[in-house]
C-alpha cells in the first residue's frame, strides 16, 4: 500500500470539518487509516483530549516502526533519529514535570507514547526527584551530554529554557549525524530538507526570542542551528542582531524567505507563512519518484503535522468552534491521495 | 429432475480490506447461498457476524432520498455494474454528500413546478366555475361589495334543487338555475345578508358544490380574459420549469442511477455481512453453490483477488454438520422449462428436504392427466391453450400460470379427442376411446386403477425416501401394509378386468409366502427397535408387535381409502359432461322462443364460458386435492430450505 494513501485526503478533511459533533467526528475517523488506533474509544471522558493525543502519537509511533522496517538498515537509522524529536518531547514533558513538583501520576498522560521509539523507561523518570539527579541518571545515555551542558545555567536561574533548548539543539544535530549512513542521492535530498527545517526554525526561533523572550542578539546568536542556508555565521549574526521583526525580514535573503515572508507584520504571521512554506516542500516531495528516502521522511512528517490538525479539530468540536474558523487552522489538506 | 441441483459448500478466507470487493463478486454472480456461520459450530470458535444497523439506517435513508429524486426528475431505473470497490464505512459519507448536492439543486426547481401545478390548477378550476356564471353576466367586483345582500353562486344536483327552496322557504330569498350539465345546475342563491349562515347551511345540505370565483374587478368578461392570460403565463413558466428538468435529467440521470444501484448493492452487503463469520480481521464467507459452477467461482475469485482470498470447496458427504443435521442443504430444483411452473404446487404443499425424492414431476404429470381426465374438450382445451397463451405473451409476471394453464389446454384437448368432445356437442369427432356419459362404470374403473397406480408411486418413492434418507432402513410396517395392499389391488384389479373373482394356487401361495417373509422381517425390526430402547420403552416386545400390527392394518385400510378417493375423477368428468347437457337444453328452450338461433348460440357460448370458469375451478382444486392428501402425504418430508442466492 503506498504511504501516500496512509494520509488523510482533501474529501476526508472536508467530512471532517462538517462534522456537526465529535461522535460524528470520530466515527468518520474511524474510517480512515486511524480506524485500528480509535476502535472501541469512548471519547465522553474528562480526559478525552489526552486520551485522543495518546491513540494518535501511538499511531504515530506505530508509523515510524513501520516505515522503518520497511527499510534498508542505514535507512531505518535515520528514520530512527527522526524519531528522536518525539523522545526529546518527552523527556522536556519529564524535566517540566519534575521542575513544577508535578505528582508523577499527573505527568504520565502527558507523555507521548513512544516507548517502543526509545530505550528510556520515562514512568521511572517522572519518579525522579530532581533536575540534577535526572541529568546523573542519564548520564550515561545519548542525552546526557546536551543536558550536563544546560545543567549549571539551569541551576542557576532556575529555569528550564536552557535545558529544553539544549534538547533541541542536540536532536537537530542527531539527526544532521543520522543522514551520513545514507546513500549519496539520499544524503543530498535530506541535505536540502533538513536545511530547509533548519532555516525555518531559525527564523521562527529568533523571532521568539526577539520578540516575546526579549533575549539580546548574542545570546539568539548561540541558540540557533549552524545548518541550512541561514546556518553560516553571517546569515545567523543577521537573523539575531536585527533590531526588530521587520528588519530581520528585510535581512532574509529575497528567495524563498522573502517572498514568503512578504507582507508579514507580526509573529504569527511570520510563523503561518514558514508553515504553509514547509508543507508546500513537503508535498512536493512526495510527488517524487519513489524509491528515494525523502518519500517515507515527509510522510512521517505530514502525518505528524496531520495529528496537529486531528488534535486541533478535536478541541475545536469540543470547544464548539465554527468549522469555517477551524478550517483557517488546518495545513496540508491535500496531502494524502484524492478521491477518484 | 426428480433430484435437486448436487450443491457443494464453499469457504471463502478473506481478510478485512477485502471483504466488500469479495462479497461484490458473490452479488454479481448471483450463486451463493450464504449460510450463517454463526448458527454453526464455527459461531462457537468465535466467528461473529457484524450487524451494523445504523450504517444500514443511513444507507436506507440514502436509497429513499435517490428514490425521490429519481421519480421526480422521472429517471427509468436501470442496472449498471458498479465497481467491487465498496467501503460502506466510508462510501456513506460520499452518498449522502452526493445526495444533498443533489438536492440542492432539484429542490428549488420542484418547489417551483409543484406551486405553478397548483397556481395554473385554482386558475383552470375558477375559470372554468366563471364559464358556467358566464349567462348571468355577473359583476365580480358588485357581487364581492354587496353589503345586505348575500349572493353566492353552487352546483346543486339538480334533484335537491326543491329540497333547497324547501329549506328556503321560511326566508326572503331567490334561488336563480344558471345552467344545467350532468345532472347538476348552477344556481346563484340569493338572501338577506343577515341570513347568510342558514342559506350557507342549506346549500350544504343540499349537497351544493361552492363554487371558487376570483375577487377581482370588472365584468365577467375581462375577468375570464385576465384568467386566460394568467394562464397562458404560468403554462410557458411550466414549460420552462419542465425543460429545465429534463436538462437536469440529463445532467444527473447517470449518476442518480449510480448512486441508486451502488447504495442497492452496499445494502446487500452490509445484509450479507450479518451471514459472515469474522474472527479479528478476517472474515469466513460459507455458502453452498451449485457443484458445476464451483470452478466458476474459484476463477472469479482468483481472478479479482488474487492470493488475498482462499476459496476452498467441501462435497456435502465431507462436511460433519451435514451429517449430524446441523447443517441444512438448500434446494434448488432442477426441473425441464414446462415442469418448472408446477413447482410453485410443491412449494405451497412444503420445501422437500435435499436427500429426498424432488416430486415436481410427478406433480405435473399426474396433474396434467387428472385435469385432462376431468375437463376432457377439444374446444374448451383450445381456449385455455389461446388463455394460456395470452398470459405468456402479455403479462410476463405470471408466465408460469400461463405455461400451467397452456399445458392444461393442451391435456384437455387430447382428452377431448379421445372422448370425441367438441365444446360438449358430440357426433362430430369421432370418439376414439369412450364417451364419459355413456360408459360410466367403465370410467370408475379406470379411475380406480389410476389412484391405484398413483398410490402405489407414492408408496414406493416412501421407500426411496426412506433409503436415501438412511432412517435406519425400510420402514417395516408400511412395507407390510403395501403387500397388503398391492395383494387387494391386484385381486380387485383382475375383478375388475374380468369381472370375476379367482382364488387360484400361484396367487394364494404368492400372498403365503409373501406375507409370511414380510412378517418375518417386520417382527424382526420390531424387537430390534424394543432391544435398543429397553432403557426408555414402557412397552414390551409382544405389545410392540400388536401395536405394528395395527399400524399396517391401518396403513392397508388407508390406502385403499385414498384409492377410492380416486373416483371423482369419474364423477367430475360426468359433471362435465352433465353441465353440457343442461347447458344444451337451456340452449334449445332459448332457441325455440326465436332470434333465428341467435339466442341457442349465445347459450351455448355463455354456457361454455361458465363451464371454462366454474367446472376449470373446481377441477382445477379437485387434483390439487388428490396430489396433496392422497399422493404427497405418503412420502414427502419436507422441512428442507429453498436455495436463495445472494444478489
Amino acid at each position: 500500500m503506498a504511504l501516500k494513501s496512509l494520509l488523510l485526503t482533501s474529501e476526508d478533511y472536508y467530512f471532517l470539518l462538517r462534522s456537526p459533533d465529535p461522535d460524528d467526528f470520530l466515527r468518520y475517523l474511524t474510517t480512515t487509516a486511524y480506524g485500528e488506533s480509535l476502535s472501541g474509544w469512548d471519547w465522553h471522558t474528562v480526559e478525552a483530549e489526552s486520551e485522543f493525543n495518546q491513540h494518535l502519537y501511538s499511531e504515530l509511533a506505530r508509523n515510524f516502526q513501520k516505515v522503518g522496517r520497511g527499510l534498508k538498515k542505514r535507512e531505518g537509522l535515520f528514520i530512527r533519529s527522526l524519531a528522536q524529536r518525539l523522545v526529546g518531547e518527552n523527556l522536556k514533558v519529564v524535566l517540566r514535570s519534575i521542575h513544577r513538583g508535578l505528582p508523577p501520576d499527573r505527568a504520565l498522560n502527558l507523555l507521548l507514547p513512544v516507548e517502543k521509539l526509545s530505550s528510556l523507561n520515562f514512568r521511572e523518570l517522572l519518579n525522579i526527584g530532581s533536575i540534577r539527579a535526572l541529568a546523573d541518571y542519564l548520564a550515561r545515555t545519548p542525552w546526557g551530554p546536551p543536558l550536563a551542558r544546560a545543567l549549571p545555567r539551569y541551576l542557576r536561574e532556575h529555569s528550564l529554557f536552557p535545558l529544553e533548548m539544549s534538547i533541541d539543539l542536540w536532536v537537530f544535530d542527531c539527526i544532521l549525524q543520522g543522514r551520513h549512513s545514507l546513500s549519496r542521492r539520499d544524503r543530498r535530498l535530506t541535505g536540502q530538507l533538513l536545511g530547509i527545517m533548519a532555516d525555518i526554525n531559525n527564523i521562527i526561533w529568533a523571532a521568539r526570542f526577539k520578540e516575546i523572550y526579549g533575549f539580546p542578539g548574542e545570546e539568539i546568536y548561540q541558540y540557533l542551528l549552524g545548518a541550512g542556508s541561514l546556518g553560516e555565521p553571517r546569515r545567523r549574526h543577521d537573523l539575531a542582531f536585527a533590531p526588530n521583526l521587520a528588519v530581520m525580514i528585510d535581512r532574509l535573503p529575497r528567495r524563498p524567505y522573502g517572498e514568503v515572508l512578504k507582507g508579514a507584520m507580526d509573529l504569527a504571521a511570520v510563523e503561518e507563512g514558514l508553515t504553509h512554506y514547509w508543507v508546500k516542500t513537503l508535498e512536493k516531495v512526495l510527488i517524487l519518484p519513489p524509491f528515494q528516502i525523502g518519500l517515507p521522511i515527509t510522510f512521517l512528517l505530514l502525518k505528524e503535522l496531520e495529528i496537529h490538525n486531528l488534535i486541533t479539530l478535536f478541541t475545536g468540536l469540543i470547544l464548539k468552534i465554527p468549522s469555517d474558523r477551524l478550517s483557517q487552522l488546518i495545513l496540508g489538506k491535500a496531502a494524502g491521495s484524492r478521491y477518484v | 429432475m426428480f433430484k435437486p441441483v448436487p450443491l457443494v459448500l464453499v469457504n471463502i478466507e478473506v481478510g478485512e480490506a477485502y471483504v466488500s470487493q469479495a462479497t461484490a463478486i458473490l452479488t454479481k454472480l448471483r450463486i451463493i447461498h450464504l449460510v450463517n456461520l454463526v448458527e454453526t459450530p464455527l459461531g462457537k470458535l468465535g466467528y461473529m457476524g457484524e450487524l451494523e444497523r445504523d450504517l444500514l439506517g443511513r444507507y436506507e435513508q440514502v436509497g429513499a432520498e435517490v428514490d425521490r429524486w429519481t421519480q421526480a426528475l422521472e429517471i427509468a431505473p436501470q442496472v449498471v455494474e458498479i465497481p467491487p470497490d465498496l467501503d460502506p464505512a466510508k462510501d456513506i459519507y460520499r452518498l449522502e454528500e452526493a445526495v444533498r448536492q443533489i438536492g440542492q439543486q432539484v429542490t428549488p426547481l420542484l418547489q417551483e413546478l409543484s406551486e405553478i401545478d397548483e397556481q395554473l390548477a385554482l386558475l383552470k378550476r375558477q375559470q372554468e366555475n366563471l364559464e358556467k356564471l358566464r349567462p348571468t353576466g355577473i359583476n365580480l367586483e358588485e357581487l364581492a361589495n354587496l353589503r345586505f345582500t348575500y349572493l353566492t353562486p353552487g352546483l346543486v344536483p339538480t334533484e335537491n334543487l326543491a329540497k333547497l327552496e324547501e329549506a328556503l322557504a321560511h326566508l326572503h330569498h331567490a334561488l336563480i338555475p344558471v345552467t344545467t350539465a350532468a345532472s347538476r345546475t348552477v344556481i346563484l342563491a340569493a338572501a338577506l345578508a343577515t341570513d347568510r349562515e342558514v342559506v350557507e347551511q342549506a346549500l350544504k345540505g343540499a349537497f351544493s358544490e361552492p363554487m371558487e370565483v376570483p375577487a377581482a374587478q370588472g365584468s365577467l368578461e375581462d375577468v375570464l380574459a385576465g384568467l386566460q392570460a394568467q394562464i397562458q403565463d404560468l403554462e410557458k413558466s411550466q414549460e420552462e420549469a419542465l425543460a429545465r428538468r429534463a436538462a437536469f435529467r440529463e445532467q444527473l440521470g447517470q449518476d442518480l442511477i449510480r448512486l441508486r444501484n451502488r447504495v442497492d448493492l452496499t445494502r446487500t452487503l452490509l445484509k450479507a455481512r450479518v451471514l459472515f463469520g469474522k474472527v479479528d480481521h478476517a472474515y469466513l464467507v460459507s455458502g453452498w453453490i451449485p457443484a458445476q459452477l464451483a470452478e466458476k467461482l474459484k476463477e472469479a475469485m482468483a481472478q479479482e483477488l488474487g492470493e488475498h482470498a482462499l476459496v476452498e470447496i467441501l462435497t456435502p458427504e465431507a462436511i460433519p454438520g451435514v451429517r449430524e443435521g446441523i447443517l441444512k442443504i438448500p434446494i434448488l430444483f432442477n426441473n425441464p422449462y414446462l415442469l418448472r411452473p408446477f413447482e410453485r404446487l410443491t412449494k405451497a404443499y412444503g420445501t422437500p428436504g435435499y436427500g429426498e425424492v424432488e416430486p415436481t414431476a410427478f406433480l405435473a404429470i399426474g396433474f396434467l392427466v387428472m385435469f385432462g381426465m376431468m375437463f376432457g374438450d377439444v374446444g374448451q382445451g383450445a381456449v385455455l391453450l389461446s388463455l394460456g397463451y395470452l398470459i405468456f405473451r402479455k403479462f410476463i409476471r405470471y408466465t408460469d400460470y400461463g405455461i400451467i394453464l397452456m399445458e392444461c389446454g393442451v391435456s384437455s384437448m387430447v382428452f377431448g379427442v379421445l372422448y370425441g368432445s367438441l365444446f360438449g356437442i358430440e357426433g362430430l369427432l369421432p370418439v376414439l376411446w369412450f364417451a364419459p356419459l355413456k360408459n360410466i362404470m367403465y370410467f370408475m374403473k379406470i379411475s380406480l386403477i389410476f389412484g391405484g397406480g398413483f398410490i402405489s408411486l407414492g408408496l414406493i418413492l416412501s421407500f426411496i425416501n426412506a433409503l436415501r434418507l438412511r432412517q435406519g432402513g425400510l420402514p417395516a410396517g408400511e412395507l407390510l401394509a403395501a403387500f397388503f395392499y398391492w395383494i387387494i389391488a391386484a385381486i380387485g384389479l383382475r375383478y375388475l378386468l374380468t369381472g370375476v373373482l379367482i382364488w387360484d394356487f400361484w396367487l394364494a401361495f404368492a400372498v403365503a409366502v409373501g406375507t409370511l417373509g414380510l412378517t418375518a422381517i417386520f417382527i424382526w425390526q420390531r424387537l430390534r427397535l424394543s432391544a435398543a430402547k429397553i432403557q426408555t420403552q414402557q412397552e414390551g416386545p409382544g405389545l410392540q408387535i400388536l401395536e405394528g400390527a395395527i399400524e399396517a392394518i391401518d396403513g392397508t385400510v388407508r390406502y385403499i381409502g385414498n384409492t377410492i378417493s380416486f373416483i371423482r375423477i369419474s364423477a367430475f368428468a360426468l359433471a362435465h359432461a352433465g353441465l353440457f347437457i343442461a347447458v344444451f337444453s337451456l340452449a334449445e328452450t332459448l332457441g325455440r322462443l326465436g332470434g333465428g338461433g341467435v339466442f341457442y348460440w349465445l347459450t351455448i357460448a355463455l354456457g361454455n364460458a361458465v363451464i371454462i370458469l366454474l367446472e376449470g375451478l373446481v377441477v382445477s382444486i379437485q387434483t390439487m386435492r388428490l396430489e396433496y392428501y392422497e399422493f404427497l402425504s405418503k412420502f414427502f418430508h419436507g422441512g428442507g430450505e429453498m436455495f436463495s442466492p445472494l444478489k
